[in-house]
């Protein structure tokens, strides 16, 4: 008998629902806000003297877990706008078809040279078009917003905190001895 | 004019029934069989007798075909899809086909009455049922009988004989429950 | 001879009328199925996205015709045209009007279910034909269901020919025309008959709750894994089509077929045919596939002895003078 009280269940729910406003968005027509945080893929923005900010310290390259950064670093040489001596970097690869997104590439550069933008990755109909060289990456820094997050910005938020913690701990004389540890080993 | 497609008929059905009997395929001669009944469906129909042309698909075609397939499907071995029809004996196949045909133009010419009128169309469903449970009711029941010893005999031979005390013949002792044992 | 010409001239008709609502059936049933789901269903290709089952049947086609290396390419290439027309060749004897029916055969009835038994010989020639486990496997649930319930089958097709005395599809419509519909009375052999009816034929046509011969989280597609492009189509359609004649036969078996008022006969057929064509894609959206088991219980304890009683019941009410 309960299967029978089972189909009449269901088939009442599906005519129900027949009836009721479909909840699709129709995804190229209507594009529903995205979240603030929403971010997709990467560009090398300049330093603030219009040249690209990258130093080639290949610290990025290193930490990337899927391996999909490859660089080539160009030497330091002379800057021809300020006349200083700065590295370079010759060629800059990120392949984007085998990238996570962690953003870890862009948590260790401390010259916030590579940073991810907010707009949404534009599918391609062939692989070597997901491949972003050195010019892709510039004229995403120049066509799309960065996020806010970028290296030095993202080092700050999470370094332990120093002056204001032992403060607290004095307060409560039973943790001093083990001034909390825990958030100094978190730092990369 | 209605010798046309009684002509047609009649040569797809000879013509499948030899695929049946030469097809070194034993699925592709059950599938020929199949056409060679609906060729006889056909003929019936041709004739004017579409009850007989309607039962002949549907028991033949759904039932016997159908039982044919399966039985081929389940209780053959077979890697991949050649299922080889094997025929022996030739010689001694051929002289029982002759003398069966012999037996069987013998039997048809000696039946009175075939020059008879034939029914027509005016032999309807109705007629044939109140033929078969009136005229020829006991030949019907003797029939019917006939097909329930048939089915009880199929029960009787396909039931599994269980072994008598299917308990003991079968003990079984785990492995470990030995290991413990011997330890 | 005029027979002849007047059976091809409707024949032609009526299984162009039965592809082309298809068409548009295959378009109602993404919408539908949409629907219940909370979904639009299509709405790109045409307005509402009524172009949709051409796109799709387009799209089908242009498909590459991949046999497999070790098929049996004689079975395996008769398999959907056979489909298809076993599916399409049990509309000829129903009467979508009074005049409308490419042959009125005598014994309609049993043409019905004798080329709707003839099902089994494309899906066996397609399971065994593909030479693939998966189609292999799909055949022979497929079969299996299919002879067992062709038995319900039978046994509720043959209330409404007991209560009429009539093998002809036509005679039966036309007598219920004349006296009442069987799904309303008498209702104790006419309406569960008709429920019987509608389970046996969905699990003959291999819908859902009984789409065990298909079972994609099972047999991939059944007999239809090794099958592409314009061949699919053809068994995709003779689905669809077994689906639309199915419903067309029990609109005439058990609701009067043409008969209604106010209207021609033509459109009443439709209307319901159409409508248990939606009920079919109803169940098939809500419900759940049944396990092979339940499936032959179901077929073998309930369906066959409630049939059997009801064949029972139906002669007891001919015998003893309910139809007047």
């Amino acid at each position: 008998m309960g299967y029978f009280n089972d189909t009449a269940k269901a088939l009442r729910t599906t005519m129900v629902n027949a009836f009721r406003e479909p909840v699709t968005q129709e995804f190229p027509l209507v594009i529903r806000p995205r979240a603030e945080r929403f971010r997709a893929s990467f560009a090398l923005p300049d330093d603030e003297h219009g040249e690209v900010a990258c130093i080639g310290c290949l610290a990025c390259e290193r930490i990337c877990p899927s391996r999909v950064i490859k660089m080539k670093s160009g030497g330091k040489k002379d800057s021809p706008v300020t006349g200083k001596k700065r590295a370079y970097i010759d060629e800059f690869v990120l392949d984007l078809s085998a990238c996570i997104g962690c953003e870890l590439c862009v948590q260790v550069c401390n010259s916030d040279a590579i940073v991810m933008v907010r707009q949404p990755e534009v599918p391609a109909f062939a692989r070597e078009d997901l491949v972003l060289d050195m010019e892709k990456l510039r004229a995403n820094a120049k066509l799309k917003t960065a996020s806010w997050g970028t290296g030095t910005r993202l080092q700050e938020m999470q370094e332990p905190p120093k002056a204001e913690k032992p403060a607290v701990a004095k307060a409560s004389p039973a943790t001093e001895t083990a001034p909390a540890p825990a958030p100094a080993k978190e730092t990369v | 004019m209605e010798s046309i497609p009684f002509g047609l008929a009649a040569l797809v059905t000879l013509f499948s029934a030899l695929r049946v009997v030469r097809s070194p395929n034993l699925v592709h001669a059950a599938l020929w069989l199949g056409l060679a009944l609906l060729g006889t469906a056909a003929l019936f129909a041709v004739l004017g007798a579409s009850f007989l042309a309607g039962v002949q698909v549907l028991l033949y075609i759904g039932g016997v075909m159908t039982l044919t397939l399966v039985g081929i499907m389940i209780t053959r071995r077979h890697d991949g899809l050649n299922v080889p029809a094997e025929s022996i004996g030739h010689v001694r196949a051929g002289v029982v086909s002759v003398a069966l045909f012999a037996v069987l133009a013998w039997a048809i010419s000696a039946t009175p009455g075939l020059d008879a009128a034939p029914l027509g169309p005016d032999a309807t469903t109705q007629d044939i049922g109140h033929a078969l449970v009136g005229t020829h009711v006991l030949a019907f029941e003797v029939v019917s009988m006939l097909l329930l010893a048939a089915m009880l005999g199929a029960i009787v031979i396909a039931r599994r004989k269980d072994p008598a005390p299917h308990a003991v013949t079968h003990l079984h002792v785990p492995a470990t429950a030995v290991r413990e044992a011997a330890e | 001879m005029n027979e002849l010409v007047h059976g091809a001239l409707y024949g032609t008709l009526i299984a162009t009328a039965i592809l082309s609502t298809i068409a548009m059936g295959i378009w109602f049933e993404r919408k539908f199925a949409g629907r219940m789901q909370q979904r639009l269903g299509p709405t790109i290709v045409g307005p509402a996205g009524l172009l949709q089952p051409f796109a799709d049947i387009i799209k089908l086609l242009q498909k590459e015709d991949i046999v497999p290396r070790d098929a049996d390419r004689g079975l395996f290439d008769l398999a959907p045209i056979l489909a298809v027309v076993c599916s399409l060749g049990v509309a000829a004897v129903i009467p979508f009007s009074p005049s409308i029916i490419a042959s009125d055969l005598d014994v309609g009835v049993l043409w019905v279910l004798g080329i709707g038994g003839l099902m089994v010989i494309p899906t066996f020639a397609a399971g065994w034909g593909s030479n693939n486990k998966f189609a292999l496997l799909g055949a022979m649930r497929a079969i299996a269901q299919s002879v067992s319930y062709g038995v319900p089958l039978v046994l509720a097709v043959l209330v409404p020919v007991v209560l009429s005395g009539s093998l002809s599809i036509s005679g039966i419509v036309a007598w219920q025309a004349q006296h009442h519909w069987f799904a309303v009375w008498p209702i104790v052999p006419g309406l569960p008959a008709f429920v019987i009816f509608f389970l046996a034929m969905l699990a003959e046509s291999n819908r859902i709750p009984f789409d065990i011969p298909e079972a994609e989280s099972e047999l991939v597609a059944g007999i239809t894994t090794e099958y592409t492009g314009a061949k699919f189509t053809l068994f995709y359609m003779a689905e669809y089509v077994h689906t639309l004649v199915g419903s067309a036969l029990g609109a005439a078996l058990f609701f009067g077929g043409w008969d209604g008022p106010f209207a021609p006969g033509l459109h009443w057929m439709v209307l319901k045919t159409l409508t248990l064509f939606v009920l079919i894609y109803w169940v098939r959206w809500s419900l759940l596939r049944f396990r092979a088991d339940q499936l032959m219980r179901l077929c073998w304890t309930w369906l066959t002895p409630i049939g059997v009683a009801l064949l029972l019941v139906s002669a007891a009410w001919v015998t003893f003078g309910g139809t007047n």
